[in-house]
């Protein structure tokens, strides 16, 4: 095997799988079935030297709802844009949602985080990793609410990044826990003959994600307000 | 690259490259220096794009310092605090790794997220002067109940409500927090579902609340429910109970309604309940029985009295295995009275005839239906539904008809009794995600026996029936139709990969059938006089249909479209055995069919289908002797119908933004039929004792005239303001050869629809609906004929003073009749409630058909004629009314 374009690694591809915790919701009929389609479900990150980019890959529909349960729940929607020369993630807003129309904004956010690193580590075939955690915080109604990340991520493969724009650790993220679903790697392709296209939001007003989720407050305080008596 | 960890006072910096064996830097390379020392933290590094890397160590502390990188063997450097060394280069070697495409396999599980519950004590908040929940719950801090029973905490909606972990009557919150008594609550808990993302389409970024209410020990079970009487003028009433039983494991549900106004007896609520709820919404099945018909209320007739009792139950015997199930029984007596004008479109001046029909109709019905929904494991599941049902509907009629000035006059007894038995068992199971297969077995056992009796002055259907001389003319039929069809299917369902799915069906259809009719005249002597097979008549058809059939439909999708071809191949075999001979066939028939979606987006697609089918005649239609259908018509089967072929195709176009307030709905729909079964119709004019008769003659036959079928619907609704407005259109237009003694002529039956409808959307106005919808029917055949409807609604619900509720509506109607003739129909119904807040008592006054309108009339066509109906309504009814709530 000749060794010397080993060298850099200038791009690649990851897959993941996804999986949830079965106890979350637990009684609730669509959580149930968004557990069947969750298997079904597969996450791309492709990396160039500047760039990367997490998405959903395109999948089909099974006769039951399952499937797009599942994407629901996961939460990607759109493709999560990690811009390494700004230091910067973007990504568009949920199309869905009764507060924004599709595409109305570009959500920014930086890509630096705290990562606290334990002495913690474990192998995931054969690759040794090590736990990192974090915390993620979303503003809600109720004030800011934080909840647990939990990365592992492994030294000896040297690209710092990881699931939905986490990164920025010694290592690439193989298993990354966001409150009660859990992305894992499942096959990593390195400097393949063509370089993957980072897909990335087109349109959009930009937005910082606490600007974002101060609208949004906004913008649900006066639905409710109609829906009121 | 700094990573959160203390930098102690006395740290080193401790620095060197990182290489390969030929001297190249190894850029981004992790460096780890970890502490051979308790509660000291693992220090990182990544080399640069020269290899470079510098630590930050604990000078005191010992470490193993390893570099790892793919493709390459791992390298470890051990640092002793009292070295004195600062730096180290790492050269590493190649290992013989396969760095094309590493393969991970790892069974990742999460962690099991602890979640932020918040628990109320209730009897800290609580006085014990509490009636229900919703007092309670109003007391605790932070939560606060609305009108329509929905829950917030500290702002944020309650989207899921348990009792002791479990949905409560399958309904949201308003049931528990309406009805659950106050001294049953021991703890409330409001958990927290932090998410990304709302599921049902609700906000993004926000979180879902659920309240799980736990009961004290020695008050699991309770009843709750509530009671209405009213009376009203003219002997009017009516009376309605809704009752609840609870318990953790078997809950029961009664409703009782005893009325004489026409009213619904069930709630659309009510019926949600007992066809089982949203588990039914995910499972796609067909409900057994559809309980639709008891939401809406009969007010067209001029008599109504109902008498109505429902029980439904629910017992969980494990985690696993559910068992529900309801019965109902009714007894149902209606008196009709309509008047029609019917043109028979046989030559160019038409004839008329004017009918004047009364009714009166007992019906009794009693149903059972029992539903087993078993998770034996994990990936596999059961389900059994049964259900039986007998009714006997015993029926009266008096019919005067009138043509050209001279009437007859004829009356209809019909005594029916039916009886069925469905059932249904499915079977499912997941091998892995890939492989699932589904086993359903159908069952249908109907049993219809009516028996009916026309009484006249005249003799009727000369020639056609052989009657003999009377004073009166009384002919009786007995007719028996009994049917049993099983259905068996296999599914498999293999999901090959992302976008490619592949599914093979398996089944065979099996419907078996016994048709027997037999006439006779009874004679005022009390002698019978039977109407023989010499006659034509007396049915004794055993019918046979078998379908077998093979299928495989394969999914794939290429960008955004996704294509569902399949092809399914049938083997059918129809045999017929009659007295006068029998009949069988059978074909192999390939039937292939096209399903197509294109989604633009997760809220605008696209589809298409496409499907080629057969179509086989039933019983009725093969009976080949003589049937009387009513006092001018006689039918005659046709033992030789083969099937029906046709075309369908569909085209639905759906666009959703819940922001804009947006929805968008159309599609166009085109079946044509190639070979078709329709009926032959002869009209025979007879006159007897100086009374004209219409006599009518069908059989139905196999014929290469093409049907042709188009529709268009189109919708769109918008949120503007505080305003909801929708707009709507349908077309259709329908052609088709009917043959009219003896001679063929093409017809078609168009109509076009318009409607626009606006309401309000802000709760904090009164509830304002308006609606206009317009249509224009015509036929074109040997004669041309138009006839138009026009509908105005309206409707208003408004709480003027607190606890004061007033309701009113409105409907105009206007029918412009083929003749040219308006004919306006107006409604409306007012109420007023008042309901005092907490207290159990309610109070209110009801007047339906306030404007005391007693007529309505519309047009319709048929094969061969064009009428006009008149049916009288009941009238105003006044009524005053309690309720209580237990």
């Amino acid at each position: 095997m000749p060794l010397h374009f080993i060298c850099q690694i200038t791009h690649g591809k990851i897959q993941y799988t996804i999986k949830f915790d079965e106890k979350e919701y637990n009684g609730l009929d669509f959580y149930q079935e968004a557990l069947k389609g969750a298997p079904r479900l597969s996450y791309s990150l492709d990396f160039t030297a500047n760039e990367a980019s997490f998405y959903l890959n395109p999948y089909m529909s099974t006769d039951d709802k399952s499937t797009s349960l599942a994407v629901s729940f996961a939460g990607v929607y759109s493709p999560i844009y990690s811009d390494l020369k700004k230091s910067e993630i973007r990504y568009n807003n949920n199309e869905n949602s009764l507060l924004t129309l599709k595409e109305e904004f570009i959500i920014t956010k930086p890509l630096k985080m705290e990562w606290i690193i334990g002495t913690e580590s474990k192998m995931i075939d054969g690759y040794l990793c090590f736990k990192a955690t974090s915390t993620y915080n979303t503003m809600t109604s109720r004030g800011i609410v934080t909840y647990p990340v939990v990365a592992w991520f492994c030294p000896k493969i040297p690209v710092a990044l990881g699931p939905k724009g986490y990164g920025g650790l010694p290592g690439l993220i193989l298993e990354l826990q966001e409150h009660y679903i859990v992305f894992g790697a499942t096959s990593i392709s390195l400097n393949m003959p063509s370089t993957p296209v980072i897909k990335k939001p087109v349109k959009g007003e930009l937005i910082s994600k606490e600007d974002f989720d101060a609208l949004m407050l906004q913008r649900q305080k006066r639905l409710s307000e109609l829906q009121k008596k | 690259m700094l990573f959160n960890s203390i930098v102690y006072s006395q740290s080193i910096s401790f620095t060197g490259t990182v290489s390969d064996t030929l001297n190249a830097p190894l850029e981004s390379a992790n460096v780890i220096a970890r502490p051979l020392k308790e509660g000291v933290p693992m220090r990182f590094a990544i080399a640069d794009h020269k290899g470079r890397y510098r630590l930050e160590l604990d000078s005191s502390v010992a470490y193993e310092i390893t570099v790892s990188y793919l493709g390459y063997k791992d390298e470890t450097f051990r640092y002793s605090p009292g070295s004195g060394a600062t730096s180290h280069d790492f050269l590493l070697k190649p290992s013989d790794e396969n760095l094309k495409e590493v393969v991970i396999n790892y069974d990742y599980q999460p962690v099991v997220v602890k979640k932020d519950t918040l628990i109320y004590d209730v009897k800290s908040f609580a006085s014990g002067n509490e009636r229900k929940m919703k007092e309670v719950l109003e007391k605790l801090p932070g939560v606060e109940v609305d009108k329509n029973g929905t829950v917030t905490v500290q702002g944020k909606k309650v989207t899921q409500m348990l009792v002791e972990g479990r949905s409560f009557f399958g309904g949201g919150s308003r049931l528990a927090v309406e009805n659950i008594p106050a001294d049953a609550l021991d703890k409330i808990e409001v958990i927290d579902h932090f998410n990304q993302v709302g599921f049902l389409k609700q906000v993004s970024d926000s979180d879902e609340l659920a309240m799980n209410v736990k009961l004290k020990e020695e008050k699991k079970k309770f009843l709750f429910g509530d009671v209405e009487a009213a009376l009203g003028n003219d002997r009017y009433y009516a009376a309605h109970a809704a009752l609840f039983y609870y318990s953790p494991k078997t809950t029961f549900n009664f409703i009782g309604d005893n009325n004489n106004v026409g009213q619904r007896t069930l709630t659309f609520d009510d019926m949600m309940r007992f066809s089982g709820g949203t588990s039914s919404f995910l499972n796609q099945r067909k409900p057994l029985s559809n309980l639709y018909a008891f939401t809406e209320g009969d007010q067209e007739v001029i008599e109504n009295k109902s008498q109505f009792s429902a029980l439904s139950f629910s017992h969980r015997v494990s985690d696993q295995f559910e068992i529900t199930g309801f019965g109902i029984f009714s007894k149902l007596f209606t008196a009709s009275f309509t008047e029609s004008v019917t043109e028979y479109l046989q030559n160019d001046s038409g004839t008329v005839e004017l009918r004047d029909y009364q009714s009166r109709n007992s019906a009794l019905m009693a149903l059972g239906n029992i539903k087993l929904d078993y998770d034996r494991q994990k990936n596999e599941k059961w389900y059994y539904n049964g259900q039986y049902q007998f009714s006997d509907n015993d029926f009266s009629s008096r019919l005067t008809s009138a043509i050209n000035g001279t009437a007859t006059l004829f009356e209809t007894l019909r005594d029916a009794e039916n009886q069925s038995v469905k059932q249904y068992l499915e079977w499912h199971k997941s091998y892995s995600p890939a492989h699932t297969t589904t086993l359903v077995i159908n069952q249908d056992y109907t049993k219809f026996a009516p028996e009916n009796s026309w009484n006249t002055d005249r003799d009727f259907l000369p020639g056609l029936i052989p009657l003999q001389e009377d004073i009166t003319y009384n002919v009786n039929q007995l007719k028996n139709i009994t049917t049993n069809n099983v259905d068996m299917l296999f599914r498999h369902y293999w999901v090959i990969n992302n976008l490619n799915h592949l599914y093979t069906v398996a089944g065979h259809n099996h419907s078996h059938a016994t048709l027997t009719t037999r006439e006779w005249q009874q004679l005022s002597s009390g002698s019978v006089n039977a109407f023989s097979a010499a006659d034509g008549f007396g049915n004794d058809l055993r019918y046979t249909l078998g379908d077998t059939y093979l299928g495989t439909e394969y999914k794939f999708m290429t960008g955004r479209l996704i294509t569902r071809p399949g092809l399914y191949l049938h083997r059918y075999r129809l045999a017929t055995r009659q007295p006068d001979g029998n009949n069988a066939f059978s074909r192999v028939l390939l039937e292939p069919q096209l399903n197509s979606d294109y989604e633009f987006n997760k809220s605008e697609s696209l589809k298409l289908s496409y499907r080629f089918s057969n179509d086989f005649a039933d019983p009725e239609q093969m009976a080949s002797r003589y049937t009387l259908q009513s006092y001018n018509s006689v039918f005659r089967g046709n033992a030789i119908l083969r099937n029906e072929r046709f075309h369908k195709v569909n085209l639905f176009y759906t666009k959703f933004s819940a922001y804009r307030g947006l929805s968008a709905h159309g599609g166009v729909s085109f079946s044509r039929k190639v070979r078709t079964i329709r009926n032959d119709v002869e009209v025979v004019e007879t006159t007897q004792g100086g009374a004209i008769l219409l006599n009518n003659f069908t059989t139905p036959v196999l014929t290469d005239n093409p049907e042709t079928n188009w529709s268009t619907y189109g919708s769109l609704e918008k949120k503007f303001w505080y305003l909801s407005v929708k707009v709507y259109s349908r077309l259709s237009w329908f052609e088709y050869t009917q043959r009219l003694n003896g001679v063929g002529s093409i017809n078609s039956r168009n109509s076009r629809q318009v409607g626009i409808s606006l309401r309000t959307a802000n709760k904090k106005w009164p509830y304002i609906s308006v609606g206009y919808d317009k249509t224009w029917s015509s036929f074109k055949g040997i004669t041309r004929s138009n006839y138009e409807n026009e509908v105005f609604e309206s409707s208003f619900a408004y709480e003027f003073i607190p606890q004061f509720t007033f309701k009113a509506d409105y409907t105009y109607f206007n029918n412009t009749d083929p003749q040219g003739q308006h004919n306006v129909f107006q409604t409306g119904n007012i109420s007023m409630a008042y309901q005092k807040k907490n207290s159990p008592w309610g109070f209110d006054i009801r007047v339906n058909n306030f404007l005391n309108n007693k007529e309505k009339t519309t047009s319709s066509f048929s094969d061969f004629t064009i009428s006009r109906q008149t049916v009288h309504l009941l009238p105003r009814i006044i009524l005053c009314g309690v309720r209580y709530t237990l």
